[in-house]
């Protein structure tokens, strides 16, 4: 590839050849425009304190006083060591299942068992946080729970997993790929599809084992679905799933179960004010697309394609 | 890369399996099937609870397959007046939005796939950065309103009908998928780009488009947020918000107006709530198998040769 | 809205072309309505317009999204004519910039609204504590915070209802350790109790237990032993309940799991797992129905008290459920106000709680708070009101049905009721408005009193630890509140009545 400027003359050129593809995005462009660029003007009541009967527009500014609010909050930074400390553990853990997930299922030797077995580990997406949340109360219980009648069963101690905040972080984890893994695989097998299959072929001949196989030529071929979902959970970093901390906290984990969404949400409600709100979404966002932004740099130090 | 010149099948067939990969078979099947079982358990919990008299589930609440099958949970369910209309609304949003959301990732990831494109990587971090920054809950509001989509069929789909996420997926697919060598082929025969789409590049990544195509058809059918927010006659409201409604309670801060609500007004037992899930997931299980065969067909789909 | 406020508006041109006498104002109400009633073509909804001349154009969102849909109707300034809300931080600053119609005098200018509503009452919208009211709260009746207890357990073990804290420990010991169910296994626990969404272990469900200690678990303004005024954790009695409560658990006659989110104290009560739960006495029997269960199984008791003797109370803080708004530059203000003045009358209470005769009900008598009423009738009723829809959920004071569907419940409750009302000596207070700020101002603190008083329940933080974190960090920083609630209620003292 060349590095010097194209001239404007071969520029022009260029995108005359393009036309029908620079055609085919107007669409997107201008969807993206109205429903996400166009309300981005409300990015400025952060920097306000809005009035209902003044509207965005006309609601006094105060800098960067919401913010100064925020990060003079006596818990927010032990807030936000939690929420950092479980999605590190959650990149860390919870991220590779569905890749070796799928790994797995491309290996069973029988197509009809791995399309029932794959549609049963996706059943638990469609159960809301609500109703697990039901379930995991019935099944951990101390005294009527079929885990703990196990564990005394054998002769055990009764172990008040929901009631303890040591366990927290271990079954908000388990629980996320219990419910989440599954459903994932699916993109990875999409890409699993999209692998030429004489490259199976030729590591077949050179006699690789199956698990040279994949460790040689499926995981490759995966890589770039690897790299750009991890390059999104990185971005993802600042969120860690309100619904499902909300169902697991209580009071006697909330040192530890207290993440930055459910912080700022429990604040914005007493206090009403959707500048605050506006504030913590600000924030939550810059963090989110800063870590995107480095995590994407570094992908393409690594020679990786990257996002953008 | 290139492959050996021989023909596939004959390769196929002189496949000999070692020990290790009979055991790396046997491995992948059971820890999969002790998954899948984990996975179905509670599910298996919530449909025959579904079935169960809430008289028997408040005696025996340890159960798990009920004594008698009853339909009463279902009955109430579809005693709601409202319970029709939302399945119609649902279908309708669900097979429009699919459709719409399937048409605009295919046209608007092309494009963005293609290196010779110049400005996708600034159209890219643009897509991106909407992913993180967003304007919040009444400017949103002041645009749907503007527009005209407020209280309307369209907008429990049109605001959504890109998702960055896909569209990011449906890139990367047709990057890995489409080389620009096919493309050359096409374009040296005098095809235009419009017609490379539909023509070549659509037949070869059908795996690409199922998986979209199911994971806009769940979006659709489970979003009830749109319809939240923007939408005021109960005509239009989706299934999933009309069940949320009336059998399923938030966590969050409407937990006092269910508080205020007495048992004459409204009950909503613990088997309603089972009803409803399967109410909702009914339909996407129906609809799966038939979108499954693509994307996990394996390995004699979807591969391009040079 | 905007389509509905075109449409006002082109009603009101139309107006002096058809020059009818009788058109109906049009007044517009955002109102949070259960989604089993149906809104369109309501025969309430054309009774108001038939009757009162007005007609009622409602936005009823999703109750999920209800505060998100009502301020973003607020914030883009699509205020309606009426707005159903939390008399809470957000309609305080409202009031605060001019939207919403001040109510003081009004009130009183409407005779059934200003009968229905006590001064008390009208003391959740007064949001600055100056006595301008800015909404009219929505009427209520008064609860009582007693428990209901599993009779058959109890006649098992041989004990009698427990009356004093004494007594009530010894019977969740019972419970607990005697297989009450009969089922050979060590599955039953002697209490459950409710737990609060900010994570702190009250409730009003506790109440029975607390009041012993003077302490209401959400109302601030019950007052101390020597009928002083303090914040709840700084009470004389605060450190006695927490010791009992730490005593039940650390025995294990406590429900462990009653502090975990999606654990239904309720629901397990019922299902015989545990043997007393706290239940408002002015509707237990309604939840006797809806579990279904035998109703001789269960009995409703008077609060627990400290001393043999000692006579049993009730916290009766003023009932309102969210309030109702009128739009500052309304221009109907009083057709709304007529139509909130109707639904306080006996005609409008019984409309719109009940329906109308024939359709929904074959009579109904509103001295005694019972219908009569096929299983049809009940079902029509279902899609055309409910208590949700109804403007206001009490007449002098009382709901429009009180004891249940059918004549052995009814029996049931007067008689318990009347036996439980003997015996208890009731408190009334004030709204304290102004412990809000608690939260506002001290989110963290609080925060941390609530998970230092859970732990120091499962036993993982000391006495020491809570009490010195409680008296000191915690009483400091909220001095000057405490001050400020001290002052209020030596100004509106609590009253009590035997």
């Amino acid at each position: 590839m060349t590095v010097n400027v194209p001239s404007p003359a071969r520029r022009r050129k260029r995108i005359w050849a393009n036309r029908y593809l620079y055609m085919l995005l107007v669409p997107c462009v201008v969807y993206f425009m109205v429903f996400s660029y166009a309300p981005m003007f409300g990015l400025v009541t952060a920097f306000q304190e809005f009035k209902y009967s003044k509207g965005i527009w006309g609601s006094p500014w105060v800098g960067f006083d919401q913010f100064r609010y925020l990060f003079g909050l006596k818990d927010f930074y032990r807030v936000l060591g939690n929420s950092i400390t479980l999605s590190v553990l959650r990149l860390l853990l919870c991220f590779p299942v569905p890749i070796i997930l799928s790994l797995m299922l491309n290996e069973i030797p029988f197509p009809r068992y791995k399309r029932v077995t794959q549609t049963f580990i996706y059943l638990p997406y469609f159960i809301s946080w609500v109703i697990i949340g039901g379930i995991m109360v019935n099944l951990l219980s101390p005294t009527w729970g079929i885990i703990n009648m196990v564990i005394k069963s054998l002769g055990g101690e009764a172990v008040f997993f929901l009631g303890k905040d040591r366990y927290f972080r271990g079954i908000a984890i388990i629980s996320h790929i219990w419910k989440q893994a599954g459903w994932d695989t699916i993109i990875y097998l999409a890409a699993i599809t999209a692998i030429n299959p004489d490259l199976y072929e030729a590591a077949t001949i050179d006699g690789a084992s199956r698990l040279k196989r994949v460790w040689h030529v499926t995981l490759p071929g995966i890589r770039s679905t690897i790299v750009i979902l991890l390059l999104l959970s990185v971005g993802g970093l600042m969120s860690n799933g309100f619904e499902q901390m909300r169902i697991l906290q209580n009071g006697s984990n909330l040192q530890v179960s207290d993440v930055f969404e459910t912080y700022t949400y429990r604040i914005g409600l007493v206090n009403g004010r959707l500048s605050f709100a506006s504030a913590v979404g600000f924030f939550n966002s810059v963090v989110g697309f800063v870590l995107l932004t480095c995590a994407n740099f570094i992908a393409k130090l690594c020679g990786e394609e990257g996002l953008f | 890369m290139t492959s050996p010149a021989l023909p596939r099948k004959t390769v196929r067939n002189r496949v000999l399996r070692s020990r290790s990969d009979y055991l790396l078979e046997g491995f992948s099947t059971l820890v999969v099937t002790l998954l899948a079982i984990f996975c179905l358990f509670p599910f298996v919990y919530v449909f025959f609870v579904s079935f169960m008299s809430y008289e028997e589930y408040i005696a025996n609440p340890l159960r798990i397959i009920p004594a008698q099958f009853t339909l009463t949970a279902y009955a109430k369910v579809w005693d709601y007046a409202l319970i029709r209309s939302a399945y119609s609304v649902s279908i309708r949003v669900t097979v429009l939005g699919t459709l719409l959301s399937v048409f605009l990732l295919i046209i608007s990831a092309y494009p963005l796939s293609r290196k010779q494109l110049g400005g996708r990587k600034v159209i890219m971090g643009m897509i991106l950065f909407t992913m993180y920054f967003n304007g919040g809950m009444i400017p949103n509001y002041i645009i749907i309103r503007a527009i005209g989509l407020h209280d309307t069929l369209g907008v429990m789909f049109i605001p959504w009908a890109i998702g960055a996420f896909n569209l990011i997926l449906m890139k990367n697919f047709i990057q890995q998928t489409v080389s620009e060598s096919l493309e050359e082929a096409a374009k040296v025969d005098g095809a235009n780009d419009i017609y490379i789409l539909f023509r070549v590049v659509v037949p070869l990544i059908k795996p690409a488009i199922a998986t979209m195509i199911v994971f806009c058809a769940v979006t659709f059918w489970n979003n009830y947020y749109l319809a939240m927010m923007y939408v005021s006659s109960r005509k239009l409201w989706p299934l999933t918000l009309v069940l949320r409604e009336l059998v399923v309670e938030s966590t969050s801060d409407i937990s006092t107006v269910s508080q205020m609500l007495t048992a004459e007004n409204r009950a909503h037992p613990f088997t309603l709530r089972m009803a409803a899930i399967v109410i909702t997931i009914a339909p996407i299980l129906v609809i799966y198998p038939f979108m499954q065969r693509y994307f996990i067909k394996g390995l004699s789909l979807g591969s391009v040769k040079e | 809205m905007k389509r509905f406020l075109c449409f006002a508006v082109v009603l009101m041109l139309a107006l002096p072309v058809f020059a009818m006498a009788e058109d109906p104002i049009v007044i517009t109400a955002v109102l949070q309505i259960n989604p089993e009633v149906v809104i369109d073509d309501n025969p309430v909804v054309q009774y108001i317009e038939e009757h009162l001349g007005i007609r009622l154009i409602i936005e009823a969102p999703p109750l999920a999204s209800y505060g998100d849909r009502v301020k973003q109707l607020m914030a883009t300034g699509d205020m309606p004519d009426l707005v159903h809300f939390g008399a809470d931080v957000d309609a305080k600053m409202w009031a605060e910039e001019g939207l919403l119609l001040e109510l003081t005098d009004l009130i009183d200018q409407y005779p059934n609204m200003s009968a229905n509503h006590s001064v008390e009452q009208r003391g959740d919208c007064d949001f600055f504590g100056d006595g301008h009211i800015w909404g009219l709260p929505r009427a209520n009746s008064y609860d009582r915070w007693g428990f209901l207890i599993n009779k058959k357990w109890l006649d098992k073990v041989g004990k009698e209802i427990p009356k004093t804290i004494e007594e009530f420990i010894d019977v969740c010991r019972a419970f607990t350790f005697e297989d009450p169910d009969g089922n050979g296994v060590a599955d039953t626990f002697g209490v459950s109790f409710g737990v609060s969404g900010d994570f702190s272990p009250w409730h009003l469900q506790n109440d029975f237990v607390s009041m012993a200690y003077s302490i209401s678990g959400w109302h601030h303004g019950m007052p101390d032993a020597d009928g002083s005024a303090k914040l709840r954790a700084l009470k004389s009695g605060y450190g006695d309940y927490m010791k009992l409560v730490r005593l039940l658990y650390e025995e294990g006659v406590l429900d462990p799991e009653y502090f975990t989110p999606g654990s239904d104290g309720e629901e397990k009560f019922f299902q015989g797992r545990t043997g007393m739960f706290g239940t408002s006495g002015k509707n237990f029997t309604n939840k006797l129905e809806k579990y279904g269960v035998d109703p001789d199984d269960f009995v409703y008791c008077s609060p627990l008290v400290l001393n043999a003797g000692d006579r049993p109370q009730y916290a009766m803080p003023p009932s309102a459920w969210m309030a109702y708004y009128v739009n500052a530059d309304s221009a109907n203000v009083d057709a709304v106000l007529r139509l909130l003045d109707w639904a306080d009358s006996a005609e409008g209470f019984t409309i719109m709680q009940m329906g109308f005769q024939g359709d929904h009900y074959n009579s109904y008598d509103i001295e005694t708070r019972t219908v009569d009423r096929t299983e049809e009738q009940f079902r029509a009723r279902e899609k055309v009101t409910s208590n949700m829809f109804g403007f206001a959920n009490a007449y002098k004071g009382l709901e429009a049905l009180m004891g249940g569907s059918n004549p052995v419940l009814i029996a049931k409750w007067q008689k318990e009721y009347a036996e439980t009302e003997a015996a208890t000596q009731k408190v009334y207070f004030p709204f304290t408005k102004m412990i809000d700020k608690v939260g506002v101002e001290f989110p963290d603190e609080q925060a941390t009193v609530a998970s230092l008083e859970t732990r120091f329940i499962t036993g993982e933080v000391s006495f020491e630890d809570l009490m010195d974190y409680v008296n000191g960090e915690f009483a400091e920083k909220t001095a000057a509140i405490a001050q400020e609630f001290a002052d209020f209620m030596a100004a509106n003292p609590a009253r009590y009545e035997d």
